[in-house]
């Protein structure tokens, strides 16, 4: 049967039969309405029953669609050449030419990783591009047909055409494709074909996995090409380029081989490429592998003071330990260059020397790869060049502040600041300054000074503890930027200011452009009296630096101990100033002799005994032990005050060395002559440097798609699995993107982690393994290659995946060449329609919810409707031509004129009980609403007469009083009244309706 | 919330956010091209480059007739900018006494020249501007122009229409020689230059004929007593050949007779003074360029008038670096340097 209307549980339907009973029930517990009421209360009362019978029947309407939804579903990837995807775009242009708006939809999608509805189509819709961002580089057919499947409206008859080369590098169509089978989804395809006539692509590049440092080893890069064809291949170790080579390619595999032999030892990417003259893509002219060469020990060893090196380098030498000597200028910018050496040698560096990513680097160095540090003391070194809160601090042993001597040394710095006439002036003297209390530890004082335009020579903060540094630098950022006439009254203040203070080192620091006046004679003369230093710094003096200004601030500071620096550029500024803030810390440089004291040998001082060692003449102040970061530290000497001279850690997979005193003739002119000297820095450097890795763990690695595995199997020299250890690391991209590592056991011995790999080449990773509760551990290097997605090896289209999916959903193999083939036919309405049920129970439920209080209002409350209705009839009978008069308001007003009266007359008849008079009062209370303009209401006797008052009388000849009006009230009256008395017999007048 | 609600709340929000939008786009809200920090003066913080040559628009006269007879601000002219009627950071100012024109110099070592009732005239860049700007200026008898220009070390005379005519001076810490020149002035009687120049371990006032040749000098080593100098900004010569200095960073102004032997009066209590001129009738007009006013003198140093306070205001003065009685004295324009404008004084 084909009605409009279904029934879901049709048994039900048997409740109508309950209508009739619904009836009869009514008439006797409404009996005592008055008809229209009644007559109102029983419809209201069969609407809701037969709501509710409806709704539980599952009343449903049917529709049935004839609409029809096309989806085109087109792979926009690039394993199919730009030709075309522009003619699949075309097609389905063609195609919309035979869209009927009235009946149909089209929607088109397009996908390459991603899938995303491209746009709604029109008729004959033009496509010249595409807008959508789909990530291009893989082909996910699975995903696009998904979202096809979510696309569908209900109730249409749905079709997908799916436009594709079938070479899908994600997902799994298959699955898709027997969901859309399901929902009765067409599947048509259209196969893409195409052939690539002249590409040429990079299959892989093999390299060992290991080699030997100055032994050659080969390399194999293997190249498919498509054609007869010249090329260049590059070949690149580590980025850079290393051999270039000039080619023949014919079609087919071509094999490439290259010998190299490398004298740097450490974990090396390999790179391979190939460069055609017509090459249509170029994501597979690359690929990528990896090398790992051992090497002998390597110490890098950076000194910070030329010409002073000698002794260490030649004790080190005498231990056959290979030293490469550099100044900070020369250090390596590059992580990876640092894999070459065992250890790093900071000597009497300033941290001012290396730039923060280079400190990062050691850092890295250290806790990852297992390289070794020693930072050996001088006036520039550990706090003393600043090197408070740097990576590199965090690597070492100690620690740069000192906090817990009773006496803290501390040092008191302040800064005038004549900046204004140079570009962005102010801007560059707020950031110096604020880069100079960065460097200061927090005891130290700082203050600044400047000459505020309102006239003042002032501070901007006097000087004071550098406690809570962001709000010394906020303060900054409110620095006037004054014209300063003269630097005398500034700098008395500040040498005033410092000769207060209490701070061991006393300096000061001016920046200007030389203009001012020059300061007094006496103002330098207290300045040297109090040992104040002054360093100056002239940025843009207007004479060049041959200008007398430049005079002026070079004889300022070297009267008074201080250095002058000519800053041509205003870049040049932070260093300087961060450099002249560390001299404040000069405080933590103790000067006195004193006989080193061995507290443990450790490893590193095997052989070594308490009165082995010479006197010392300074050292640098650092801070180990409980309460520092360092607790964990071995201070194996120490000074006659009790800090380090010599304290070592392990720190991540790598170990370090702090060495507070020098190790040249400054403080250690006794220990040149030392015979020992030698064996001490071996023993030193040897400890510290790289352990060689020979350990019977092995790691391998594993690559799917774009996620990378890692596996390590520990198993120990004699075959038992090593297990709860504590494995971590990290997995480092090409463009340097790390990512943490854990590795979870997931079988004896057996440990894994997985990652994502956004990037295409070689990935580093490296763990370390741990036993838990003990240091050190086994830490390991290796690669990982993520080569270039599938989409660009394959080339070929796949056309067998598609037409079983058309197959399966009975749709067709679209083959707009072959005879016969119409492009109207993918919008034929040729599939079952889906029938679409609109189900009536929600309706019919709210129908009967907001129903039944409206019975129950009719039952209940009082209104006159014949008067409302004839009121409102007489609304329209004035309004329109010759209709009545406007009667009922004069009756109205006449009409409660009478229903008054006829109160008083029933209140003077003095009703002969109180209890009488007590049911008019409370019949009073049901009087509700009565209009007193009805022609029956103004028989006053709303009940409150015993309902024998001549009704009649009082109406006024109005025609009688409809007896339904004094119906209810009297009768409630009356059965009061019995109730009261205690009588059962009916009174008089009272009418059962 | 009912809709109804809603728009009793968002009628009001609608309306508030109209107003505050009407009045953040206010264009002409405060135009500081100058730095919009606390200072009030010195950088302007990028390097206008020179502007136009002649002026195409002849604005109206800066110096009005003569309003009233109340003593304070008449007229207060230009901003920042680069236009003719703009200035960047003007510092000297003299006047021609032949016809009451008068010319300013600014930062970006632009000498322009303005008629009597102050319209722009014409203007000129000093030949080489690389290592700094003249700091001072005056108008010889003869009509040239002659400059201190600072941080070449000598003086310059020009004509007015900027050909160089004469120089004199080289750098060097030996009378005769200069280092930073910062006033020149000359004795109208006899065409002589007073120079005053400051730098390494020098304060001086020089006095040479109008050819350059040394007659006399006071000063050398800086310092605090009579007779020494620390950074002399400006000289102005009196009718009767005096000679007023304005020893900034002393904070006084030092009166020395025409030979520069014998220092006739030494007047304090000033903020570094930047400027000094002398009126006909002796009177001394003073510019304060930390107190950020001008003071009125009369001939023996008595205070007679301030005006100014800092600020940008009308009646106030941001680091003002010259000032010069307009020719009879009445009146004085001020270069207002911090406000980037001229401020004619009505003198009382």
């Amino acid at each position: 049967m084909n009605l409009p209307v279904h029934f879901g549980s049709p048994h039900l339907l048997l409740l109508l039969l309950a209508l009739p009973a619904v009836v009869l029930l009514a008439k006797r517990s409404l009996a005592g309405l008055d008809p229209i009421r009644r007559t109102l209360a029983v419809a209201l009362r069969l609407a809701v029953v037969g709501c509710l019978a409806l709704a539980l029947a599952e009343i449903e309407w049917r529709r049935v669609d004839d609409r029809l939804t096309v989806i085109f579903v087109v792979d926009q990837s690039l394993s199919i050449p730009p030709k075309q995807r522009e003619e699949a775009l075309r097609f389905v242009g063609e195609a919309s030419g035979h869209l009927d708006p009235t009946t149909d939809e089209a929607l088109l999608i397009v996908f390459g990783k991603d899938a995303s509805i491209e746009t709604k189509l029109v008729k004959n819709q033009t496509l010249p591009t595409i807008s959508s961002v789909i990530a291009p580089e893989h082909t996910d057919v699975s995903k696009a047909l998904r979202l096809a499947l979510a696309s569908f409206p209900q109730g249409s008859r749905k079709r997908i055409v799916l436009v594709s080369d079938g070479n899908e590098t994600r997902g799994e169509m298959a699955k898709e494709v027997e969901l859309a089978r399901q929902q009765g989804v067409e599947v048509s395809v259209l196969p893409v074909h195409y052939k690539y006539a002249n590409e040429a692509l990079v299959e892989k590049i093999t390299v060992p996995p290991q080699a030997k440092l100055e032994q050659p080893f080969t390399g194999r890069v293997v190249i498919r090409s498509f054609a007869k064809t010249d090329a260049t291949l590059r070949l690149y170790l580590d980025g850079g380029l290393e051999e270039t080579r000039a080619i023949k390619l014919e079609p087919g595999l071509n094999v490439e081989t290259f010998q190299w032999s490398l004298g740097r030892a450490g974990f090396f990417s390999v790179e391979a490429t190939i460069e055609t003259p017509n090459d249509t893509l170029y994501q597979n002219n690359e690929a990528h592998s990896f090398v790992h060469l051992q090497g002998e020990s390597k110490v890098l060893y950076v000194y910070g003071v030329e010409g002073e090196s000698e002794p260490l380098l030649e004790a080190l030498e005498r231990e056959r330990i290979e030293v490469e000597a550099i100044d900070a200028t020369a250090f390596p910018f590059h992580p990876t260059e640092l894999q070459s050496y065992d250890a790093i040698i900071l000597d009497d560096v300033p941290s001012a020397d290396l730039t923060k990513q280079q400190q990062s680097n050691i850092e890295y160095a250290v806790q990852h790869l297992g390289t070794g540090l020693i930072m050996i003391g001088g006036p520039d070194s550990f706090g003393a060049g600043g090197w408070i809160e740097t990576p590199v601090e965090d690597a070492l042993s100690v620690e740069m502040e000192i906090k817990s001597k009773k006496i803290i040394p501390k040092g008191a710095l302040a800064m005038i600041m004549h900046s204004c006439e140079f570009a962005d002036g102010n801007t560059w003297a707020v950031r110096i300054v604020q880069a100079a209390i960065d460097k200061l530890s927090k005891k130290d004082e700082v203050g600044v000074l400047i000459y505020d335009w309102q006239g003042a020579d002032k501070w901007l903060f006097p000087l004071q503890p550098a406690t809570n540094k962001a709000r010394l630098k906020a303060l900054c950022n409110t620095m006037p930027a004054g014209d300063m006439p003269t630097f005398d009254p500034t700098m008395k203040l500040a040498v005033n200011g410092l000769i207060k203070s209490t701070a061991t080192v006393k300096h000061m620091i001016i920046l200007s452009d030389g203009d001012p006046q020059q300061p007094s004679a006496k103002t330098l003369a207290d300045a040297v009296k109090h040992k104040i230093t002054i360093s100056t710094i002239a940025i843009a003096p207007h004479g060049g630096p041959n200008g007398f200004e430049v005079n002026l601030m070079k004889k300022i500071a070297s009267k008074t101990g201080g250095k002058f620096y000519l800053a041509r550029d205003p870049r040049q500024l932070p260093k300087i100033f961060i450099k002249e803030a560390a001299r404040v810390s000069r405080s933590l440089i103790l000067e006195e002799t004193f006989r080193p004291r061995l507290r443990h040998t450790g490893e590193v001082l095997k052989g070594f005994h308490p009165d082995d060692f010479p006197p010392l003449h300074g050292y640098v102040m650092t801070q180990t032990g409980p309460g520092t970061t360092k607790e964990r530290a071995q201070v194996l000497l120490e000074s006659h005050k009790g800090d380090p001279i010599l304290a070592y850690w392990r720190y991540g997979v790598g170990k370090s060395i702090a060495f507070t005193s020098d190790a040249r003739g400054r403080w250690a002119k006794d220990w040149l002559a030392w015979p020992k000297y030698t064996n001490f820095w071996a023993q030193c450097v040897r400890w510290a440097s790289k352990e060689l890795d020979d350990s019977p763990y092995l790691v391998t690695t594993s690559v799917k798609g774009n996620r990378g595995k890692l596996i390590l199997d520990a198993v120990d020299e004699d075959g038992t699995f090593v297990n709860h250890l504590e494995v971590a690391g990290i997995a480092r991209s090409p463009r340097d993107k790390r990512t943490k590592l854990k590795l979870r056991q997931t079988a004896p011995g057996r440990y894994e982690a997985d990652f994502d790999a956004d990037e295409t080449g070689t990935y580093t990773a490296t763990i370390l393994t741990s036993e838990p509760g003990q240091e050190g551990g086994e830490s390991f290097t290796t690669g990982i290659v993520f080569p270039y997605s599938d989409e660009f090896r394959r080339l070929e289209a796949n056309p067998r995946g598609l037409a079983r999916a058309a197959k399966r959903t009975n749709g067709q193999v679209i083959d707009p060449t072959a005879e016969g083939f119409e492009l109207a036919s993918l919008f034929e309405h040729n599939l079952s329609a889906e029938e679409a049920f609109l189900e009536g129970w929600p309706w019919l439920l709210a129908l009967a919810i907001g129903l039944f209080p409206l019975d129950v209002f009719v039952r209940r409350v009082m209104i006159d409707y014949e008067k409302h209705w004839a009121r409102f009839i007489g609304v329209f009978a004035r309004i329109l031509p010759g209709g009545g008069g406007p009667r009922p308001p004069r009756q109205a007003t006449g009409t409660l004129g009478r229903l008054m009266e006829r109160k008083a007359e029933v209140r003077d008849e003095r009703l002969p009980s109180t209890i009488a008079a007590a049911g008019a009062a409370a019949a009073k209370r049901f009087e509700a609403r009565v209009a007193a303009d009805a022609p029956g209401a103004k028989s006053g006797d709303q009940g409150k007469s015993k309902g024998k008052a001549p009704a009649a009388g009082a109406a006024g000849g109005d025609g009688g009083p409809p007896k339904e009006e004094r119906l209810y009230t009297s009768r409630l009256l009356d059965a009061k009244k019995r109730a009261l008395r205690g009588q059962r017999r009916p009174s008089d007048g009272d009418e059962k309706k | 919330m009912s809709p109804r609600g809603l728009s009793r709340l968002g009628l009001p929000i609608l309306a508030l956010a109209l107003v505050a939008g009407g009045l953040g786009c206010d264009p002409s809200t405060t135009a500081d091209a100058s730095d919009a920090t606390a200072d009030g003066g010195a950088a302007a913080t990028s390097t206008p480059d020179a502007g136009a040559a002649a002026p195409d628009e002849v604005p109206g006269p800066i110096l009005p007739e003569r309003a009233s007879e109340a003593p304070g601000v008449a007229a207060v002219f230009g901003g920042p900018g680069v236009g003719p009627s703009s200035f960047s950071y003007p510092r000297a100012i003299a006047f021609d006494g032949r016809d009451g024109g008068f010319y300013v110099v600014d930062r970006r070592a632009w000498v322009r020249r303005f008629d009597a009732e102050g319209r722009p005239v014409s203007q000129w860049q000093m030949p080489e501007h690389e290592n700094g700007n003249p700091r001072h200026l005056k108008v010889g008898r003869d009509g040239n122009l002659i400059v201190a220009d600072t941080h070449y070390y000598r003086v310059a005379v020009f004509s007015p229409e900027g050909v160089e005519l004469r120089a004199f001076g080289e750098r060097g810490q030996d009378d005769g020689k200069f280092l930073f020149v910062t006033g020149v002035a000359e004795d109208a009687a006899t065409g002589d230059v007073i120079v005053c120049d400051y730098g390494d371990d020098v304060s001086r006032v020089q006095r040479f004929t109008a050819e350059g040749e040394l007659l006399g000098a006071m000063g050398g080593l800086p310092g605090e007593e009579k007779g020494r100098f620390q950074r002399p900004m400006a000289a102005a010569v009196g009718a009767d050949g005096r000679v007023y200095v304005a020893d900034s960073c002393n904070h006084r102004i030092q009166v020395l007779d025409a030979t520069l032997q014998n220092v006739l009066a030494v007047w304090e209590g000033f903020r570094y003074p930047y400027d000094v001129d002398v009126a006909p009738d002796g009177r001394v007009i003073v510019a304060e360029y930390g107190n950020n006013r001008i003071s009125l003198l009369s001939p023996d140093g008595e205070p007679l008038w301030t005006h100014g306070r800092p600020g940008r205001g009308r009646d106030e003065v941001a680091t003002p670096w010259g000032a010069a009685f307009v020719p009879g004295g009445d009146r004085a324009l001020v270069t207002d340097s911090g406000n980037h404008r001229l401020v004619v004084l009505e003198l009382p």
